[in-house]
């Protein structure tokens, strides 16, 4: 049971859909994941898989018109100090309550700093915004709070930076004002949306470094949505390695890297260069993503697996299973392979 | 931000020199000099002209100079005076014809872009937030009308209508009894109703494509990250509608101030002669006929005039508002 | 953002579907030009306006065939002439397909003096298809006397839209107004491309000195009050100019002052286009400057010059009508729909005769279906997107 407790949040069949002209766009299509307090689950995929959907659906701030299906249930902590669980997909998307929850108890570090900070705002003035809304109504606190938390992110002469516009900082240094941003709140789970993409090689590893030192330092979850398995490797404790809107594997991150068992996982791992394997040609995987809208049944990987066989993969949809304790799989062949 | 303005307002002299170029030549292009015009006008009123009077006049005016001496003349006896030539038409000085006329004209030009901004921007936020709703659909039809329709045919058709429904005649900006009356509390009063339509009038289009525009600006704004990192922080929708998007659209609208002033004036100019008002474009068309060229030269260079220190107030506005701007630094 | 994401954010635009995998089988290998008009094909409003506008030109092309009477030829019987009313239903043979009108007799009010027409049921005029009317040369050549539709009878006259106080019937000289205005908009805007694609190509590939003044002189011009500025320039013609020199010398006057929003797009275009990879790989794959502007440049804005001409062109046409509107543009006896309106100037007037106010609804008509055109070939022009 003690296992149970320390998760934090708990997605149950989570679908996110679009109702479009076209058809009904699935772009997360059932999946189940837990968070567990002080990990950092990993979330990896191909761009257009679901994973950024995933994410935004867990704040509920998914575009319109899409709809959020599912149980999303988070365990908060009530200010008396006992446990509720609140069912983020069942919230008014728009109401007082998620907006509790999105900043306070979840935050989100995007990809590219540069515009998810408004351009005509100071860095404290966005800062601030978030800290009155949760924290305190006292400008001054506010403002103490925020000088706090570029200071923890290592930024230079904080308050100097308070009343600078993003387009004077650095890339890095925005990215670390993103932390700070996300983090002034004391959230207790913090999702990264490939927060390194759009950085340089050294400053991305300065900004995970960060990442790391924070969620240890604050007890904080994290959630990690990369393409990028090197990463994964990197940060996560457990990973999730989605494609077409759906879960395929989900392990710890040690299982994954070492026994993986669905072939989209392999081909990923055989894609990455590696100074170990050498003189071995890099494998790629060979056509595109389908189109999430009217697919087919059977796996979603069925036009692109090696393995795939016909009047076997594409009969049915494939269900995740648990191969062996902690290691699910949604793959037919797995006993195979 | 005194740099800033120092520099505009030095930008502002090669253009305003421009101007009064293109404004002379317009004078002097139709045939015949403005003296033979004037002359002919002392003559035909049964005065008798000597020669010495004509060549005093001509050194008076610099006739016998070059066109450059003479642009020089008419400049600094317009910058140095406020002497603006002569109106043979109304044979008075062109500055006493167009300041009485010209302040009404900026009135209803200024009170029209009030409306516009008034108007439109109210609109194209509801347009973009509740984007293909059944209203959205329908501002984006007047708003094609608006742009399509000129507004002399809208003066003209509305006069017609409302003319028809009530006998009442809507033209002129004052009723009879005031119409030489001086400026009192009792003629503003009269006024004020009559310029509903002129300026609902006028408005028209400038309304109808800054609503397009306000929609499209919001439209591209709302759907930007900055907006999702805002709402992913708790902020409420309605107050991050304004404070981000919505305040980032307002600096290019702002901008279009450059473009809505001139448009306007024009409207203006035009719609005033089909409502038969006390302004200044009757009084061009009358100087027009008669090719009173000083009274329309001086008309356009006021009026460019008027624009050009309208887009400077416009900028330095927009320096003031927007840090990105006044520190020089463009960002994506 | 993820890809997703932005995939939806296009989906969502209606006009800009994804199009059924059925109708275009060679989506990934069709030209720039059949993809707009694919997509053009979608844009219910544009099309159906481009047919519309397609019509009108027609018409004015054919005016004299089309309209039932002559521009110039006035009816002093029936001056100020309501429209005729058409009839299907007659009081004796009861319904009959062919359309009729009946004669019309005045009366004068004995004591406002107010001439009023009333129909007079026993004069009967079928209206016919290729009716015999009032000879006239088609294009000053070629001679006949069949019109489009009339009453085939020299004692009767067919007055759709009503007469003017000089007893012109209104709807031929709106037909033969067509042809001057809906032909100035067609003819001002070539001198204004040409200037336009001249000065912003300049401006944009040359870049530097060039560049700065061509800009200076377009932000010169747009400070200006265009309406003042066109009625001071036209004030500015010689009075002794004929109709035809007045007509060019309008063209000549709106296009130094409208290329200015062309040459804008242009210069952008261009600026945007030079840096694109594909003009440096045909730079580095030893390209003229010439081959580049006519095989890259030109192909790639292309659509957003028609785009752009498409919506100058009611613009033309309105400045000319608000300036012959004024009376300092097109004079009578050149009949254009400006010109046409400047009876209907004063509310006494318009207010006994509101027939009066016909051609300002074929101007509305004219652009209005101009700026659905318009739009919808700007959705066109980015088939890309």
């Amino acid at each position: 049971m003690s296992q149970q407790e320390n998760v934090i949040l708990e997605m149950k069949d989570v679908k996110v859909q679009f109702r479009l002209d076209e058809g009904l766009l699935k772009a997360v299509d059932g999946v189940d994941l837990r968070i567990k307090r002080g990990k950092t689950l990993g979330i990896v995929g191909e761009s257009g898989c679901g994973k950024s959907v995933t994410s935004q659906a867990l704040l509920r701030i998914v575009p319109k018109p899409g709809e959020v299906q599912g149980e999303i249930r988070l365990t908060r902590k009530k200010k008396d100090g006992s446990l509720e669980v609140v069912d983020l997909a069942k919230l008014d998307a728009r109401g007082k309550e998620i907006r509790d929850i999105r900043g306070a108890e979840i935050a989100m570090i995007f990809q590219e700093p540069m515009k998810a900070f408004s351009p005509i705002h100071t860095i404290g003035n966005q800062i601030m915004e978030a800290i009155l809304l949760h924290t305190t109504d006292d400008q001054d606190e506010a403002y103490r709070i925020g000088v706090e938390i570029l200071k923890k992110v290592g930024m230079s002469n904080p308050e100097q930076r308070m009343s600078e516009y993003p387009h004077q900082l650095s890339g890095g240094m925005r990215q670390r004002a993103m932390i700070a941003m996300a983090l002034s709140c004391s959230p207790s789970i913090l999702i990264a949306d490939e927060p390194t993409t759009a950085l340089d090689v050294t400053v991305q590893a300065q900004v995970l470094q960060l990442i790391n030192d924070l969620k240890s330092s604050h007890d904080t979850s994290v959630i990690f949505i990369t393409h990028d398995l090197g990463v994964i490797a990197e940060m996560s404790d457990d990973v999730a390695v989605m494609y077409l809107g759906k879960v395929v594997e989900y392990t710890d991150v040690d299982t994954l890297f070492h026994h993986p068992k669905h072939p989209y996982t392999k081909a990923l791992l055989n894609s990455i260069p590696s100074v170990m394997r050498e003189s071995k040609r890099l494998e790629s995987i060979e056509g595109t993503v389908p189109f999430p809208m009217n697919l087919p049944k059977g796996c979603g990987f069925y036009t692109r697996c090696k393995l795939a066989k016909d009047g076997v993969c594409n009969v049915e949809d494939v269900p995740l299973v648990e191969v062996t304790a902690g290691h699910s799989v949604r793959c037919l062949l797995v006993d195979e392979v | 931000m005194l740099n800033y303005i120092s520099y505009r307002l030095l930008q502002l002299i090669p253009l305003l020199v421009a101007i009064s170029i293109i404004v002379f030549v317009i004078i002097q292009l139709p045939p015949g000099d403005f003296l033979t015009n004037y002359i002919q006008q002392l003559k035909l009123s049964g005065n008798d002209v000597s020669e010495s009077a004509i060549l005093n006049l001509k050194q008076e005016y610099g006739l016998d100079k070059s066109m450059i001496v003479q642009y020089v003349y008419w400049i600094k006896d317009m910058v140095l005076h406020g002497n603006m030539g002569r109106s043979f038409q109304f044979n008075m000085p062109v500055a006493d014809v167009i300041w009485p006329r010209l302040g009404l004209t900026v009135a209803i030009s200024l009170i029209s872009l009030v409306f516009v901004w008034l108007v439109a921007i109210p609109i194209g936020i509801y347009s973009a937030t509740h984007q293909y709703s059944i209203l959205d659909y329908v501002f984006t039809f007047i708003g094609f009308i608006g742009v399509a329709v000129p507004g002399f045919l809208i003066a003209l058709v509305l006069v017609y209508f409302i003319f028809i429904e009530t006998g009442v005649s809507i033209t002129g900006l004052f009723s009879p009894e005031y119409v030489d009356a001086p400026w009192t509390l009792a003629k503003v009063l009269d006024m004020l109703p009559r310029m509903i339509l002129p300026v609902i009038v006028i408005g028209m289009a400038s309304a109808a494509s800054l609503i397009r525009i306000t929609r499209g600006m919001l439209l591209d704004e709302l759907s930007k990250q900055y907006v999702i990192t805002a709402r992913a922080k708790g902020v409420s929708e309605g107050r991050l509608l304004f404070k981000y998007p919505v305040r980032m659209a307002i600096n290019p609208l702002i901008s279009t101030i450059g473009w809505t002033l001139p448009a306007l004036i024009s409207g203006e100019v035009i719609v005033s002669i089909v409502l038969n008002l006390q302004t200044t474009g009757p009084m061009l068309l009358k100087a027009l006929m008669t090719q009173d060229m000083y009274l329309c030269g001086s008309f356009i260079l006021v009026t460019s005039v008027i624009t050009v220190l309208g887009t400077l107030l416009s900028d330095i506005l927009l320096a003031a508002i927007d840090p990105r701007i006044r520190f020089g630094g463009v960002g994506e | 953002m993820s890809g997703l994401t932005t995939v939806i954010n296009q989906l969502r635009r209606p006009r800009t579907r994804r199009k059924k995998k059925t109708d275009q089988p060679s989506m990934e290998v069709a030209s720039q030009w059949q993809l707009m008009w694919w997509k053009f094909k979608k844009h219910k409003l544009a099309v159906i306006s481009a047919v519309v506008l397609i019509l009108m030109y027609l018409i004015a092309l054919f005016s004299e065939f089309v309209s039932p009477n002559l521009s110039a030829t006035r009816f002093t019987a029936y001056k100020n002439a309501p429209p005729q009313k058409i009839h299907f239903v007659d009081a004796e043979s009861g319904f009959q397909l062919r359309p009729f009108v009946y004669g019309m007799k005045e009366k004068i009010d004995e004591e406002t003096f107010l001439r009023t027409f009333s129909e007079d049921k026993t004069k009967k005029y079928p209206i016919q298809f290729f009716a015999k009317g009032e000879p006239y040369k088609l294009w000053g050549v070629i001679p006949s006397s069949i019109h489009l539709f009339g009453v085939n009878n020299p004692d009767g006259a067919l007055f759709l839209m009503g007469t003017d106080q000089l007893g012109h019937d209104l709807f031929s000289r709106i037909i033969y107004g067509g042809r001057i205005s809906l032909s100035f908009g067609l003819v001002g805007i070539v001198l204004t491309l040409f200037i336009g694609l001249l000065l912003g190509g300049v401006s944009g590939y040359l870049g530097g000195v060039s560049d700065t003044i061509i800009q200076r002189i377009i932000d010169f011009l747009i400070c200006i009050p265009t309406i003042p500025l066109w009625m001071a320039l036209s004030a500015a013609v010689p009075r002794e100019w004929s109709a035809t020199q007045m007509y060019f010398g309008l063209i000549i006057i709106f296009s130094i002052i409208g290329w200015t929003g062309l040459a804008r797009v242009v210069r952008g275009k261009i600026l945007s286009l030079r840096e694109e990879d594909f003009t440096m790989a045909a730079r580095l794959a030893g390209a003229g400057d010439l081959r580049i502007i006519r095989k890259h440049l030109l192909p790639s804005f292309a659509s957003y010059i028609i785009v752009n001409v498409t919506l100058s062109i009611p613009a033309t046409i309105l400045g000319e009508t608000s300036l012959s509107f004024l009376g300092i543009g097109l004079q009578a006896p050149a009949v254009s729909w400006g010109v046409l309106l400047q009876d209907a100037q004063n509310l006494e007037t318009l207010a006994h005769h509101p027939w009066l106010l016909w051609p300002a609804a074929f101007i509305m008509l004219t652009v209005l279906m101009f700026n659905f055109l318009g739009d919808g070939l700007r959705d066109a022009a980015d088939p890309y997107k």
